[in-house]
């Protein structure tokens, strides 16, 4: 899997992850986007239009950074899932628990709302 | 391994190492290719396989088990995966669905693989016989070509 994050204008920051989140990538992926997001408060915004396939590990890898950040008064929403990731993460009930939203600029837009009515 | 009910069928034996995933999704896109099936059945395929076999997997180091057996065909008009392993029983049919989280604070972080299971699949059949335990998950698709 490849991870590339970009700070956005409007503070937020994007994180795009890149591949398959099973097992192997899964538990890559883990670490280096633990390592963004869980020492620092962020409006961050997870792009998962280029993973292709998540299994259960991806799951965990979602959940416990979004309560990380969720800790730290942050926080991390999903966006642009392809079909198959958007049943998994229904299936799971992660979209009633970690803001899933359909492209980037809505989830920033909901963020940044979000954020001003803090 | 019980014997599926049509042609053509494909079989594959992988270690317990995690680094065998890889080649366990790409045997299962390369028959579902060939079978012609549908785009969306290949990836529940890729998925529940995935699931079943890194399950076989986490627990195969400490009970001594070593190889994972897969086979591919058809009963019916189903596709069939039958997964076999030698680690001790293990019957998922009989795991409880998990509680819905209600907040991120409180959402497990783990156990979603069964229940991908039951979701991404249309249904699980499962026996233990000669130390083994026989997964069978079943696929609803076009008849064979």
């Amino acid at each position: 899997m490849d991870l590339r994050s970009e700070q956005l204008a409007d503070g937020v920051e994007k994180i795009s992850l890149v591949g398959r989140m099973d097992s192997i990538g899964g538990h890559d992926i883990n670490v280096r986007l633990s390592a963004l997001v869980a020492n620092r408060k962020l409006l961050a915004v997870v792009d998962l239009s280029e993973v292709s396939f998540l299994a259960s590990i991806g799951i965990r890898t979602l959940v416990v950074n979004a309560r990380a950040q969720s800790m730290r008064g942050g926080v991390m929403a999903l966006a642009s899932p392809q079909p198959l990731v958007a049943e998994v993460l229904k299936m799971a009930g992660i979209d009633t628990i970690i803001p899933v939203y359909p492209d980037v600029d809505s989830a920033c837009n909901a963020l940044m709302a979000g954020a001003g009515s803090r | 391994m019980t014997s599926l009910g049509g042609e053509p069928q494909a079989s594959l034996t992988v270690g317990s190492e995690l680094g065998e995933l890889a080649r366990v999704s790409a045997w299962v896109h390369d028959w579902a290719e060939g079978q012609r099936l549908p785009p969306r059945v290949a990836l529940n395929l890729d998925l529940c396989s995935t699931e079943v076999v890194t399950n076989i997997m986490t627990h195969a180091s400490s009970q001594g088990a070593q190889n994972i057996f897969l086979r591919l065909g058809w009963q019916g008009q189903d596709v069939a995966l039958e997964v076999e392993d030698e680690c001790g029983e293990f019957d998922p049919r009989q795991v409880p669905e998990p509680a819905p989280a209600t907040s991120i604070q409180d959402a497990r972080i783990g156990g979603w693989g069964i229940p991908i299971l039951r979701r991404f699949s249309d249904g699980l059949r499962y026996s233990h016989h000669d130390g083994r335990n026989c997964l069978t998950l079943l696929f609803r698709a076009s008849a064979p070509p």
